[in-house]
């Protein structure tokens, strides 16, 4: 069953008087337990349809659903909420916060999850942070992890309050080849254990983990596995 | 989100960020203490000049005209006495006098003093010695550095060097001497010469009440024996003399109204002195000005600090909005910020001022200036204000950004370098 849809969804950006059609008559279906890649050239409208995925920003025009909700119905407050126990979001250059310890990163979401009882966050975070083979670095501050590090941190960060949907912008835009292999390797197991996992790229490499590939262009989309996959 | 949980996040980010945590403690409780100080001193000026002039009695006090013809004395003074504000009505001739002091004379001073009717309630305050109490008869409160002579506001060639110092005479008996006249003779001959000792009790600081250098006090009863004595067989020969009634106001505040007033009565009231409160009402002016300034600096100071610390975290902000805080969430965590950078800056500044409070104070009343002893008064007003500025301005300026940032786009903010 798809967990998030789009319908007819499109994205205009006006620049200068010129129309830019990020998203043209996008029509998508994603499921739980699936990783999907999205893949495309510069400029073809990937960020975009993974920003309005991530409830980071707003359609012009079309439906988004998720669980079968009209997110343009939502007020503000509750697409935080969506965003802070539906959605795990990682980014291209990792935005973790500076200030904050390994661990601590991984409870800021918790902070405002009422479901996670404060005297239980640090085990949760360490818990999570174990399973990506960060456990000798949970009292290390950004600054002192390697890129491939930071990137797992900001993945536990999105795992933090047990998402459904993981959404990740270019996640090893800044690894090399070899940290690049271990997070889509990761990103393929945190699918399997039932997650919706969509990720942006436009390496090759990930086609080896995905079990379902779509490119965009122009700002449209198109599937390149078959539908049984 | 729990109190806890703001607090422990704004402390890490003011630990982490210690640079600029500091920088804007600095600038914040330098804010504070200007706060504190401009506060402090322009109360001290104010009411330096209002307790000061209080402290003279002769601001307080005006001679009453009234037609003789129409009208008697008691009368009159009846009347007087029910006037607000007016605390004593008084014979012209009981308020004061002047009398030779042998012991006052120098080479270039004649040794006349002029003394003028007081209490307790109305005498200036003692810096050495002690107040009059019912027991002392012949008593005298005297400045402690005067000039006994008859002509003083006309001299010009007296120096600081014929200032006669007060604690020479402090608790000692001086002869005061005085003459009534002979009124039956074309020009007046004495007629008889009293002496008459009396004790030098208390001194008093001209400065302090902007006294002529001149003045002495004495009791009501003393002045109008004194007058009563000196006058001798005047109401036999002279002419009928008229006394005016003096009244004495309860605060050189209320003197212009009481001044309407009388002047409402028909009667023509004048004031034995005039406060320049032209010039008063300017220095209070300035200093409520400064003070005013002072706080309007400060309060932009602050917001300006507080708006720039938002602005610089708008990435962070970005990053909190996309891990589904909502703009509450996200303000009070700023607002505890700058809630704990204006407590720690509120109580660095209490302290120095606490300090700086005990030390110029100590100073002041450790010197023996002639200058007058100013009352620094700890003003815990400023306090009360300054913290009140601490809480509001933080506030105030946190919820006036969550209402501009509400709408603005999340990725905008995340893409802010
Ligand atoms: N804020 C914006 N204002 C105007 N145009 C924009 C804005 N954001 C994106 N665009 C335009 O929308 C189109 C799609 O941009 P998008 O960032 O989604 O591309 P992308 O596929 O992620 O590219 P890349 O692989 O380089 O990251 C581009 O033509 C881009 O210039
Ligand atoms: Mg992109």
């Amino acid at each position: 069953m798809s967990i998030i849809k789009l319908v007819q969804a499109e994205k205009v950006y006006y620049k200068l008087n010129q129309e830019i059609k990020a998203l043209n008559n996008v029509n998508i279906d994603f499921s739980s337990g699936k990783f999907y890649a999205i893949m495309g050239h510069s400029g073809s409208g990937k960020t975009t349809l993974i920003q309005i995925l991530g409830l980071l920003d707003n359609l012009t025009s079309g439906k988004y659903y998720i669980n079968g909700k009209d997110v343009e119905n939502l007020t503000e407050k509750e697409k935080a909420s969506l965003r802070m126990k539906k959605i795990g979001f990682v980014f291209q250059s990792f935005h973790l916060s500076p200030n904050l310890k390994a661990y601590e990163n991984v409870i800021l979401p918790m902070i405002i999850n009422k479901d996670i009882l404060p005297k239980n966050r640090y085990q949760e975070a360490i818990n999570i942070l174990e399973k990506l083979n960060l456990t000798n670095r949970i009292n290390h501050f950004p600054k002192e992890l390697s890129g491939g590090e930071q990137q797992r941190v900001a993945i536990a960060r999105a795992l933090a309050n047990n998402p459904d949907i993981i959404l990740a912008d270019e996640p090893t835009g800044n690894l090399d080849e070899k940290n690049e292999d271990n997070i889509f390797k990761l990103l393929k197991k945190i699918s399997q254990s039932g997650k919706c996992v969509i990720v942006v790229s436009h390496n090759k490499e990930i086609t080896k983990y995905a079990d379902v590939i779509y490119t965009m262009k122009n700002g449209k989309i198109e599937r390149l596995t078959d539908e049984n996959s | 989100m729990r109190i806890l949980d703001y607090i422990s996040f704004g402390l890490k980010n003011l630990i982490y960020y210690k640079k600029r945590t500091i920088y804007n403690i600095i600038i914040t409780f330098s804010i504070i203490l200007i706060i504190l100080i401009t506060f402090t001193a322009s109360n001290t000026i104010i009411s330096f000049l209002e307790e000061n002039i209080n402290k003279n009695i002769e601001y307080r006090t005006m001679y009453v005209k009234y037609d003789v013809m129409e009208e008697s004395l008691s009368s009159v003074m009846k009347k007087l006495s029910k006037v607000k504000n007016v605390i004593k009505v008084i014979e012209q001739d009981k308020y004061q006098s002047y009398i030779t002091i042998d012991k006052f004379k120098t080479n270039k001073t004649d040794g006349e003093i002029n003394i003028i009717a007081s209490d307790s309630n109305l005498l200036p305050s003692i810096v050495a010695g002690r107040n009059p109490n019912s027991n002392d008869k012949n008593y005298l409160i005297c400045p402690t550095k005067f000039i006994a002579d008859s002509n003083l506001s006309t001299r010009t060639d007296l120096t600081k060097e014929d200032y006669i110092d007060g604690r020479k005479f402090l608790n000692k008996e001086i002869t005061i001497k005085y003459y009534s006249y002979d009124y039956s003779k074309e020009i007046p001959e004495v007629l008889n010469q009293y002496e008459e000792e009396f004790q030098l009790i208390g001194l008093y600081n001209t400065y302090d009440n902007y006294a002529k250098d001149n003045t002495c006090y004495t009791s009501f009863t003393n002045v109008a024996k004194i007058n009563k004595n000196m006058s001798g067989n005047s109401e036999e020969y002279t002419e009928e003399v008229y006394y005016h009634p003096i009244i004495i106001v309860n605060d050189s505040k209320n003197i212009d109204s009481v001044f309407e007033e009388i002047n409402s009565m028909g009667y023509t009231p004048i004031k034995r002195m005039n406060i320049d409160s032209n010039l008063i009402g300017n220095i209070k002016l300035i200093c409520l000005s400064i003070l005013l300034i002072a706080i309007v600096i400060s309060i932009i100071c602050m917001i300006t600090i507080i708006l720039k610390n938002i602005k610089e975290q708008e990435q962070e902000i970005g990053l909190l909005k996309a891990l589904g805080y909502t703009n509450k969430n996200i303000s009070l965590s700023f607002l505890v910020e700058s809630l704990i950078i204006g407590l720690i800056s509120f109580f660095i500044s209490i302290l120095i001022y606490t300090i700086l409070y005990f030390i110029i104070s100590n100073l002041i009343n450790n010197t023996n200036l002639i200058f007058t002893k100013i009352a620094i008064n700890y003003s815990w007003y400023s306090v009360l204000i300054s913290f009140i500025i601490i809480i509001i301005i933080p506030i105030i300026s946190t919820f006036t950004w969550f209402k501009k940032i509400k709408n603005v786009n999340i990725v905008n903010l995340i893409n802010n370098e």
